[in-house]
């Protein structure tokens, strides 16, 4: 089954063509990879497939209904694109806080527990702004997977993740693959994506082209 | 939208806000009131109270006063990129409403405290305190301007009518800040847009001999004789006017909403 779908699409991006007549799916529970040069167009495919903007041509489908008529934005999508997003006067945990706030899903317990997961003790009251890179990327995963959302979009998760991190992450999207979850990732490391996924897709002459 | 709600104040209520919300509250009480007691002749309280807000910076820095307190969380959002991922939380329309009404509640609060409060101390617990000293040889009071009016009515009413006229008048001009951040990138100029408007009005109005209309009198109207009360609904209109053109600027700005 199908949960997002790319019919026919094309996209300029400030005045450069990305994609032209693109069609791809991707289906339920299963882990994709996305390869492509730098500014070939993985964000911008990440930002339509999530309807923060829409193609010049053709449809995106998620779950069967069109983005953008009957949907703004889909439901239940974990992101993460171009970099992590957080307040940087706060705490990892009231940055998830304030976030789950807004539809109100999940507990404290919850949250705590996202943090251990991706590897932030949850106990530390450090600010954001004194965060490293790598502790950055890790509250941008969390906030991704806190509320058990279905379908994750991950552009670069693992940027700026020591070795042992890569591991715990790894492991961490495996866990997420065998619930059920639908991943599509971005990476420039391989090995990230032959370990990882199931089908792997390239950006190559304006279209995405599967490898696997 | 009220968990929407919930979280923007806890935002908006950090340690910070209530320490800036503190100063403002309390430090031109405690830092103006020994500089002009004693400096001016006083017949009633509330024209210490008067002379309070007119001899402190807030008649002079107004807008840029409160900016501090909530109004520049929607640029900071933007600018570390946090509001992208509330994106697929909650529609952005439901989120910058909710994030406005707690920014102008706040404001409201915080500047109707810092009216109030300090009214409230020089007009009814001074007594027990004999801080201010009033002249008692003669009695030729003096004007508080356009509000006089309700003072002679009741000094109560006057008091909270007027915090109550402040707070709406600050409230508004963060919203004016708060609605440029949304529309302008560079959040610098976009907080300072309401400053430079409330600098250049009353310039501007000073030059062309119509002061009575100008932003400061119409919030703090103490150092001109009473107008009518009309006269100053024409600047707070005119903010009024301002906040629906921007308003239908960012709905019609489709970079707002794509970015």
């Amino acid at each position: 089954m199908s949960v997002i779908e790319l019919k026919n699409v094309s996209k300029s991006y400030k005045g450069l063509s990305l994609f032209e007549n693109t069609t791809a799916s991707f289906e339920k529970g299963k882990t994709y990879g996305i390869v492509g040069h730098n500014g070939s167009g993985k964000s911008v495919l990440f930002k339509m497939m999530c309807g923060f903007v829409f193609p010049d041509q053709g449809n995106v489908l998620v779950n069967g209904h069109e983005l953008g008529k009957s949907k703004r934005f889909p439901e239940n999508f974990g992101i993460i694109i171009e970099r992590p997003g957080y307040l940087d006067d706060k705490t990892g945990f009231e940055n998830l806080r304030y976030l789950a706030d807004i539809q109100n899903k999940i507990s404290d317990e919850k949250i705590k527990e996202t943090l251990d997961k991706v590897g932030i003790p949850h106990t530390i009251k450090q600010k954001v702004k004194n965060y490293s890179l790598g502790m950055k990327q890790k509250l941008a995963i969390a906030q991704a997977i806190m509320e058990d959302q279905e379908i994750l979009l991950l552009d670069e998760p693992f940027n700026g993740l020591d070795i042992d991190s890569v591991e715990n992450i790894r492991k961490l999207l495996k866990d997420l693959k065998t619930q059920g979850k639908t991943i599509i990732l971005t990476s420039h490391n391989n090995e990230d994506i032959e370990i990882l996924c199931d089908h792997v897709f390239r950006i190559r002459s304006f279209t995405l082209e599967q490898l696997k | 939208m009220k968990h929407l709600i919930f979280s923007e104040f806890k935002k908006a209520l950090s340690v910070r806000f209530f320490l800036f919300s503190m100063v403002l509250i309390f430090l031109p009480l405690i830092v103006v009131i020994p500089i002009i007691n004693g400096s001016y002749q006083f017949f009633r309280p509330f024209e210490v109270h008067s002379q309070l807000l007119s001899s402190s910076a807030i008649a002079l820095l107004f807008p840029i006063l409160l900016v501090p307190l909530f109004s520049g969380s929607y640029a900071n959002e933007k600018k570390n990129n946090f509001l992208l991922y509330v994106k697929p939380r909650v529609r952005l329309t439901d989120y910058l409403f909710a994030k406005g009404l707690v920014n102008g509640i706040v404001t409201l609060i915080v500047v109707f405290s810092m009216i109030f409060i300090p009214f409230m101390f020089i007009e009814y617990l001074d007594r027990f305190f004999n801080v201010i000293q009033y002249e008692a040889d003669y009695y030729e009071p003096v004007s508080v301007g356009t509000f006089e009016f309700l003072a002679e009515k009741s000094v109560f009413l006057y008091g909270v009518v007027y915090s109550i006229w402040v707070a709406i008048n600050g409230a508004l001009y963060v919203t004016v800040a708060y609605l440029f951040s949304i529309l302008i990138k560079n959040r610098f100029v976009a907080l300072t847009i309401p400053f430079l408007w409330w600098f250049i009005m009353n310039f501007v109005t000073g030059v062309l001999g119509i002061e009575s209309f100008s932003p400061v009198y119409s919030v703090f109207p103490f150092l001109i004789t009473s107008q009518p009360v009309w006269v100053v609904f024409v600047p707070f209109i005119t903010l009024i006017v301002a906040i629906v053109g921007l308003l239908i600027s960012i709905k019609l700005k489709n970079k707002v909403w794509v970015e």
